[in-house]
């Protein structure tokens, strides 16, 4: 029996209640529809006309799906373009589980593209890759540094629900974000309960329409990368290397970063005691305190210790299990640690020996298995390498 | 700290021909301190003057980068582009921090943020005659991708490349290949010679490629606010090998013009199958840089063997743009001395092989050959070098 591919229809929606806020529902002829809303608050601008942050929002959904997308509504030709190639981009990295995407839009405009402009909306996590990207162009310490029109946080992205505990530490942040002088926005989204954020593609896709909803006539949005370059160095690399595709001609989202090693970046974050303050990659939650024991919350505290800077949080410690059995089969762990061993700058201290022997071992094991399967591919046994 | 690099521009029209010029002087451990690049349009001499010099300055950033010297541009830069080329030297030098060992400065005399002057919907194509550039243009002039296609003001060769500003009568042979494309396609046909990859570009090749490239396209920015590269390695890659990502290429836009990489999503393999309908252009491919004439196949190198593979995955074993068959002596010297130099050859031609179930005596000895290739850090390779004096 030939299945059809899908055909899925995004359209934007009223909001319930007396919020502002942007909605898009996306119907499937065989399927309940899904709909995903980020509320921005009262004081925010409207959302834009152009619905490509919505169009974002849906594609990992109907890429996991394949078929068609069509908006009813108007969609810039520059969103059309990156949206396609981003679609196409995840289904030749992974084949088995994307699928390509015909986009078709009820208009497709031609906007001028917008320049650069002097300020920049920046996506902020708290996490160490997004604060630094944020102080960075602060302090001026990047060619061609945007001005910090707002630091723009998406709420309802992490799996976590202890809402209290993450309210709170919501607050703090909003609250070293004004000692720092930075604006900010917080944009409440459903798109986690909703089931939109894709276990691989993960959480950048909803970060960018959430950027797109609060763009309000700022021509560009920075995020920070999710992962050091050195990343892709090994085999396999976190995901494809794309360009700016979550872009529209109305409104860039760009990649910052990802150059820099760990403890360089704690370095810069460090000169905003504020925002170092509540620096969390927690695993766990990212809304919630560190847990302290996660391999991120690890790589965190070592690349302070790497400068020979305090841990600037009281629940970030660095212990010789949690050092020693640091995930490194992920390459984004493996990419940071080898980055703060080769940036460690303060005391030779027992941490850095450890984290030596830690990234060695791992190193050798690579050696090792890489000799197997050379020798296995050679006898027969195994199919040739790497795939 | 070295003394940093100026850099001026200049243009005019000489016999008939558009010149732009880059004059950097201060560039440390060359024999003259002071030197033009420059590129020429034969047969054009209305080309608008580009509002910012970042897509013509790109190729050479990263070469001031080797030399570990700032750049100090005498004209104006896009905040936009600034910030790419800014992004571009920090993630080149992260990637290859013995060629770039530190991160140099570039210094503009003015930042602007110029509003595109060319049509935006109109892109410029790069064209070597290699399948991802033919494919690339025949897929937006054919209007293959959709909505997403753009459309085409022209394409353009450029003489200093792959065939040598000496080379003449070569590049005069190269460029006959493609003429019957851009006729069918009703696009035309520019030139551009320029001694941009003699002078810096050289030094840092590969990485130069796309920079260079896109800074020869960039001469038409003010009539097209997109120059269309064409990707090399798709985008499942694992790694970045010595192909250009479309991650770096971008970095290589500005404010007035947008640089995109095509094709991105396509095997060679593919590429081959969507131009299968159209002989004459398929005819028309010249993918060889490492044979004495640039403008034919030579058939033996890695990268004819390469498309001879490709082909024969899309069931031609026999393309009219070689002039003789594939042998297997050739395949077994494929030079692969680890998984780093083999990773391509296994995307771009193995896979493709086995996931269209190819078999034959092509596709066991290319087998036979990649059992044979050692790991990046071998122990033989170890002990070989510790064996040189």
């Amino acid at each position: 029996m030939i299945t059809a591919a899908p055909s899925f229809t995004l359209e934007r929606a009223g909001i319930a209640g007396d919020d502002a806020g942007w909605r898009g529902v996306l119907h499937r002829a065989d399927a309940p529809q899904l709909s995903v809303q980020f509320l921005p608050g009262d004081d925010a601008p409207p959302p834009p006309d152009v619905l490509d942050g919505l169009a974002i929002a849906f594609l990992p959904t109907v890429m996991r799906a394949g078929g068609s997308l069509h908006v009813r509504g108007p969609l810039t030709r520059g969103a059309v373009r990156n949206l396609s190639e981003y679609a196409d981009a995840w289904a030749n990295w992974r084949p088995a589980a994307f699928h390509r995407v015909a986009i078709t839009a009820g208009r497709v405009l031609d906007l001028p593209r917008l320049p650069a402009g002097d300020e920049a909306l920046f996506a902020w996590s708290g996490g160490l890759r997004s604060t630094h990207t944020l102080v960075r162009h602060l302090d001026r310490l990047v060619p061609g540094a945007f001005a910090v029109r707002a630091a723009v946080r998406v709420v309802g992205l992490d799996r976590d629900s202890r809402a209290a505990a993450g309210d709170d530490a919501r607050i703090d942040r909003l609250a070293a974000l004004r000692a720092a002088g930075i604006g900010s926005r917080v944009v409440r989204t459903d798109a986690r309960s909703q089931g939109l954020i894709d276990r691989e593609i993960g959480v950048l896709p909803i970060v960018a329409a959430a950027l797109h909803a609060v763009s309000g006539g700022a021509a560009t949005g920075l995020h920070a990368r999710s992962w050091h370059l050195g990343a892709q160095l090994r085999f396999p690399r976190p995901g494809p290397a794309l360009a700016d595709l979550l872009s529209g001609d109305a409104f860039a989202v760009r990649a910052d970063g990802g150059s820099a090693s760990p403890p360089a970046m704690a370095e810069a974050v460090g000169r905003h005691p504020a925002l170092a303050a509540v620096l969390s990659d927690c695993r766990r939650s990212r809304l919630a305190p560190p847990c302290g024991r996660c391999p991120e919350c690890t790589l965190l505290a070592l690349a302070f210790t790497a400068r020979g800077l305090p841990v600037p949080q009281s629940r970030l410690r660095i212990s010789a299990p949690s050092v020693a059995t640091l995930p490194l089969r992920d390459p984004v762990v493996a990419a940071d640690a080898t980055a703060t061993l080769e940036d460690w700058g303060g005391d030779r201290s027992g941490w850095q020996k450890l984290l030596q022997a830690r990234v060695g071992l791992n190193r050798l094991a690579i050696d090792v298995r890489d000799h197997l399967r050379w020798a296995g591919a050679i006898a027969g046994v195994l199919p040739p390498w790497p795939r | 700290m070295k003394k940093p690099i100026h850099v001026w521009f200049e243009e005019g029209v000489e016999a008939g021909a558009s010149v732009r010029r880059l004059i950097f002087e201060g560039a440390e451990g060359l024999r003259r301190p002071r030197f033009d690049v420059w590129w020429r349009v034969p047969g054009v001499t209305d080309l608008p003057a580009p509002p910012v010099l970042d897509s013509l300055l790109a190729g050479h950033l990263l070469w001031a980068a080797k030399l570990g010297q700032n750049l100090v541009v005498h004209g104006a830069i896009s905040r936009g582009g600034l910030f790419n080329l800014g992004q571009l030297l920090e993630m080149r030098r992260c990637l290859s921090p013995q060629r770039y060992p530190r991160l140099i400065e570039l210094i503009p005399e003015t930042v602007s943020s110029p509003r595109p002057e060319g049509d935006l919907g109109l892109a410029i194509a790069a064209l070597s005659a290699g399948l991802d550039s033919t494919f690339t243009v025949v897929r937006h002039a054919r209007r293959l991708a959709g909505e997403a296609s753009y459309r085409l003001g022209g394409v353009v060769m450029v003489h200093g490349f792959d065939a040598k500003l000496d080379q003449a009568d070569q590049f005069a042979a190269m460029r006959q290949r493609v003429e019957p494309l851009a006729r069918w396609l009703d696009l035309p046909l520019f030139t551009v010679v320029t001694n941009s990859k003699q002078y810096g570009g050289n030094s840092v090749w590969p990485h130069s490629a796309i920079p260079l490239t896109a800074a020869a396209l960039s001469l038409f920015s003010g009539r097209c606010g997109v120059g269309l590269v064409s990707g090399a390695a798709p985008h499942g890659s694992p790694r970045f090998g010595v192909s250009h990502p479309a991650v770096l290429d971008a970095l290589v836009s500005n404010d007035s013009f947008h640089v995109v990489t095509d094709g991105g999503a396509f095997g060679r393999t593919d590429k081959i199958e969507a131009l299968l309908p159209f002989p004459a252009v398929i005819k028309g491919i010249k993918v060889c840089w490492e044979g004495s004439d640039p403008s034919r196949n030579c058939g033996r190198c890695q990268k004819c063997v390469m498309t001879r593979l490709n082909f024969l995955a899309a069931g031609i074993p026999n393309p009219p743009c070689f002039d003789s068959p594939l042998s297997l002596d050739q395949i077994a010297a494929l030079p692969l001395p680890d998984l780093s130099a083999a990773r391509d050859l296994f995307r771009i031609c193995w896979n493709e092989l086995k996931q269209r179930g190819c078999t034959g005596p092509e596709v066991a000895m290319l087998e036979r050959r990649l059992r044979r290739v050692p790991p990046d850090r071998s122990l033989l390779a170890f002990l070989r070098k510790r064996k040189k004096p």
